[in-house]
C-alpha cells in the first residue's frame, strides 16, 4: 500500500530509497511470518526444541576460547607490593649445617694413585688399608693393566670428543661391546660412557609415560632416578620380599584386566647386589613371577657384574641361568672392573633401539679409548683367570664377616657371599650408649659411625659411612660403615681390618656422652 | 589499576608449540569442506534411493553423520603413533583437538554444522513424532560430547583409559 503511494514521487532519492527498504522488510517479515506458521505444524514443543537449538548456536558462537585447566589469579597492586615485601632471596649455596661442615672437614683425601694401600694426603701421611673403594677384584693398581693404558694413551689420546652416533665410535667401543656380549652370554650389549647415566638412560628409553614399573624398594640411588625420569606408573614392593613382589604383581594385573586400551608394557625393576644393604636378589624366584605375570625384568647389576657367579657374569651366572631370561641387563665396568662407564645387555633389537633413543647414548661423548681398553683388559683377565680373582674375594667377604659377626654390640648386613659389608651399631647399643635418655636422631648416629670410621683410620684402615643425599632418597635407608672386601686383599688385612673395627666400636661404646 | 595476571601452567600451555599430527588436520580448511561434501554426498545417495520418502532419506543423512561424527570425534581414544610420550593416549580426537582449548574456531564449526543439519531436515520434512525423537536424540549425544563440561569425563566406562586406573 505504501510503495504504491511512494510511487508518484521518484525524484525524491531519500524518500523511495527507504520505501524500497520498507517493502523489503515487509516482504521478509512476510516470509518468516509464514515460514513459522509453516513449520509450526501444530506442535508448540518442537519449536521450542527448535528455538533452543538456535539459542544454543547463538550462545556458543559468541563464547571465548579458553584453556580448561589453567587457573588466573588476579592480584591487586597492593598485594603485590605485599608479596614483593615479604620475599627474602634465598642464597645461592644454602647454609651448610654443623655436621655437614664437619663431614666436609674430615673428608679423605688420598696422595697418589687410588688401591689397597694408599697414602693419605692429610696428617702424617701415613699407608693405610683401603677398605672404601668398589674395586673388589684388585683391578685398579693391576701394573699390567696401567702399562698397556700408557700406550693405548699414545693411539687414541685422552678423549673422544663426541656421541657414539657423530665420530665417537672407536674400533675399541665396538670390540668390547661384542666382549661384553659375549662374556655375559646375551645377544648383544651397547656401551655408555658413565655408569649413573646408563640407568638413567635405559630405564626411560623403555618404560614410557602409561607404562607400569614394579620396583624394590630398596634400590639405590641412581635406580630411584630413573624410575622418576621414565613418568611410568610406579608399584613398590618390599625390600626383596617375593611374596609382596607377588601381591603387587597380581594386583596390577587385575586392574589391567578388561581394558580396552592397548596393553602398556610392564617391567620389574631391581637391582642384582644392593648397593644400600648388600643383599643378593633371589633371581631365580624372580624369573619365575615374570613368566608367570608376563613382565619383563630389568637388572641393575651395577655391583654385582665382576663379582658374583663361578665366572664373574652376574646373577644369571650365579643362579645358572639362562642370560636371556633378563630382558635387560645393566652393569657398571667402575666397580669391580676398575674402568669407567656403563653398558646394557639385551636382544638386538633392544640395544639397536637404545642406539636411537638412549639419552646417555644419543647425547653424551662416548668412553675414551684408553679406558675402554682398560676395562677390555680386566674383562680378559677376569674370563681367562677367574679363579685367580673371584674365590679369594669370596673367601676374604666370609672371612670377614665371620670376624665381625664375633663383635659385641655390632650389626653385620648382607648376604654372605657378597663384598659389600654393611656394618650398625646395634639398637641396644645405641641405647646403653646414651646416658641421658633421649632418642637418637639422625645426625646423632652418623655422627658416632664418623667417629668410628676415625678410629679405624687411627689403626691404619680407611672405612667409609655410607652417604646419601637425604632429601632425594625415597626410603631413607639405615646409615651404616660400608666396608668394600677386594681379591687383592690379604687374609692378614683382613683381619687387621676386623681387629681396627672392634677396638673402635669399644673405644667408641665405652666414651662417655 | 595495573594488575598481573598468574598462569598455572597447564598441559596445553606446556605444548604451546608442539603439533600433535592426530588433531592438526581438524583444524585445515580443507577438512572444514569435506564435512559439507560428506553431508551432501549423504543426501544425494539416501535420496536416490527408490521409494524414499524425504523424511527417511533426511533422517538417515542426519543419523550417519551424527554417527560419523561420533566415531571421529567422541568414540576412538588415543593416536595411531607416539605423540609426546603417550601424552594423548588416553583422550578422544575432540580432546585432542587445539590442546584442549575450548571454544576454537573448529569445534565452533563442528558444534553447528549437525544442528543446522538437523534444523534444515526439519524444515524440509514433516517429521512424525518418533523420527523426531530419534533425529533429536542422536543430535543430542553428539551436543554432550562436545560441552567443555564434558571435557576428559567419562561415564558408563565409555573410552575408559588407563588414566583412571588406581
Amino acid at each position: 500500500m505504501e510503495s504504491a503511494a511512494n510511487t508518484p514521487l521518484p525524484e525524491t532519492g531519500d524518500v523511495s530509497q527507504r520505501g524500497l527498504l520498507r517493502t523489503v522488510w515487509d516482504v521478509s517479515f512476510r516470509i518468516v511470518i509464514r515460514y513459522i506458521k509453516n513449520s509450526y505444524k501444530d506442535d508448540p514443543f518442537r519449536t521450542f526444541l527448535e528455538v533452543c537449538l538456535v539459542g544454543f548456536i547463538i550462545w556458543y558462537m559468541t563464547k571465548q576460547k579458553y584453556n580448561i585447566g589453567t587457573n588466573e589469579v588476579v592480584l591487586t597492586t597492593k598485594e603485590i607490593d605485599e608479596l614483593c615485601e615479604d620475599w627474602k632471596p634465598e642464597p645461592l649455596v644454602p647454609e651448610l649445617t654443623e655436621f655437614e661442615r664437619e663431614t666436609l672437614d674430615k673428608a679423605v683425601l688420598i696422595d697418589g694413585p687410588n688401591g689397597i694401600r694408599v697414602k693419605l694426603a692429610s696428617g702424617s701421611g701415613k699407608q693405610v688399608l683401603n677398605f672404601a673403594s668398589y674395586n673388589f677384584l684388585g683391578f685398579i693398581n693391576s701394573p699390567d693393566i696401567e702399562k698397556r693404558a700408557q700406550e693405548m694413551l699414545r693411539k687414541y689420546g685422552v678423549g673422544s670428543c663426541g656421541p657414539p652416533g657423530f665420530y665417537g665410535t672407536l674400533d675399541v667401543h665396538m670390540e668390547l661391546e661384542k666382549q661384553l656380549a659375549a662374556f655375559v652370554g646375551h645377544s648383544s650389549a651397547i656401551l655408555y660412557s658413565q655408569a649413573f647415566t646408563t640407568t638413567l638412560s635405559v630405564i626411560p628409553c623403555f618404560s614410557k609415560r602409561g607404562d607400569i614399573i614394579v620396583a624394590d624398594e630398596g634400590v639405590a640411588f641412581s635406580l630411584q632416578q630413573a624410575i622418576a625420569l621414565s613418568r611410568s606408573k610406579v608399584y613398590w614392593y618390599k625390600h626383596n620380599d617375593m611374596a609382596d613382589l607377588e601381591r603387587v604383581l597380581a594386583e596390577v594385573n587385575a586392574q589391567l584386566a578388561g581394558r580396552k586400551s592397548a596393553l602398556p608394557r610392564k617391567f620389574i625393576i631391581t637391582e642384582g647386589l644392593f648397593q644400600n644393604t648388600g643383599d643378593i636378589t633371589p633371581l631365580d624366584a624372580l624369573v619365575e613371577l615374570k613368566h608367570k605375570y608376563k613382565y619383563r625384568i630389568i637388572l641393575d647389576e651395577s655391583l654385582s657384574f665382576g663379582v658374583m657367579g663361578k665366572r664373574g657374569a652376574g646373577l644369571t651366572d650365579h643362579y645358572n641361568l639362562d642370560p636371556h631370561e633378563v630382558d635387560l641387563m645393566i652393569g657398571a665396568l667402575n666397580n669391580a672392573i676398575g674402568a669407567s662407564g656403563g653398558f646394557c645387555c639385551a636382544d638386538k633389537d633392544l640395544v639397536e633401539h637404545q642406539r636411537l633413543s638412549g639419552l646417555g647414548y644419543c647425547f653424551s661423548a662416548s668412553m675414551p679409548g684408553i679406558l675402554t681398553v682398560a676395562a677390555a683388559d680386566a674383562l680378559h683377565s677376569l674370563e681367562n683367570n677367574p679363579d685367580d680373582y673371584l674365590p679369594a674375594m669370596r673367601e676374604n667377604s666370609v672371612h670377614l664377616r665371620t670376624l665381625l659377626r664375633r663383635i659385641q654390640g655390632l650389626q653385620v648386613e648382607g648376604s654372605n657371599e657378597s663384598p659389600v659389608v654393611h656394618i650398625r651399631l646395634t639398637p641396644e647399643t645405641l641405647v646403653r650408649m646414651k646416658r641421658s635418655g633421649g632418642a637418637w636422631t639422625k645426625t646423632d648416629i652418623d655422627r658416632v659411625l664418623t667417629e668410628l670410621t676415625d678410629e679405624a683410620q687411627k689403626d691404619g684402615v680407611l672405612l667409609t659411612r655410607s652417604m646419601f643425599v637425604d632429601e632425594h632418597e625415597r626410603l631413607m635407608p639405615n646409615s651404616s660403615i660400608r666396608i668394600c672386601v677386594s681379591a687383592a686383599h690379604t687374609k692378614k688385612d683382613i683381619e687387621k681390618c676386623a681387629h681396627a673395627v672392634k677396638s673402635a666400636v669399644s673405644r667408641v661404646t665405652s666414651k662417655k656422652r | 589499576m595495573p594488575t598481573i595476571v598468574q598462569r598455572v601452567a597447564s598441559v596445553a600451555n606446556l605444548n604451546e608449540f608442539s603439533v600433535n599430527p592426530n588433531s592438526h588436520w581438524v583444524n585445515h580448511k580443507g577438512s572444514w569442506t569435506t564435512n559439507i561434501v560428506i553431508i551432501i554426498v549423504f543426501r544425494f545417495v539416501f535420496g536416490v534411493i527408490p521409494w524414499s520418502t524425504p523424511e527417511l532419506s533426511w533422517t538417515l543423512t542426519n543419523l550417519s553423520y551424527c554417527l560419523f561424527q561420533y566415531l571421529m570425534f567422541h568414540g576412538i581414544i588415543g593416536t595411531p603413533f607416539e605423540v609426546n610420550q603417550g601424552e594423548y593416549d588416553n583422550l578422544t580426537l575432540w580432546e585432542q583437538m587445539d590442546n584442549g582449548e575450548q571454544y576454537t574456531p573448529t569445534k565452533k564449526f563442528l558444534t553447528v554444522v549437525p544442528i543446522i543439519v538437523f534444523l534444515i531436515s526439519t524444515h524440509y520434512t514433516n517429521y512424525d513424532v518418533p523420527t523426531f525423537i530419534i533425529n533429536f536424540t542422536a543430535l543430542l549425544i553428539i551436543l554432550i560430547a562436545k560441552l567443555p563440561a564434558f571435557h576428559r569425563v567419562r561415564f558408563f566406562g565409555i573410552n575408559m583409559g588407563q588414566s583412571s586406573m588406581h
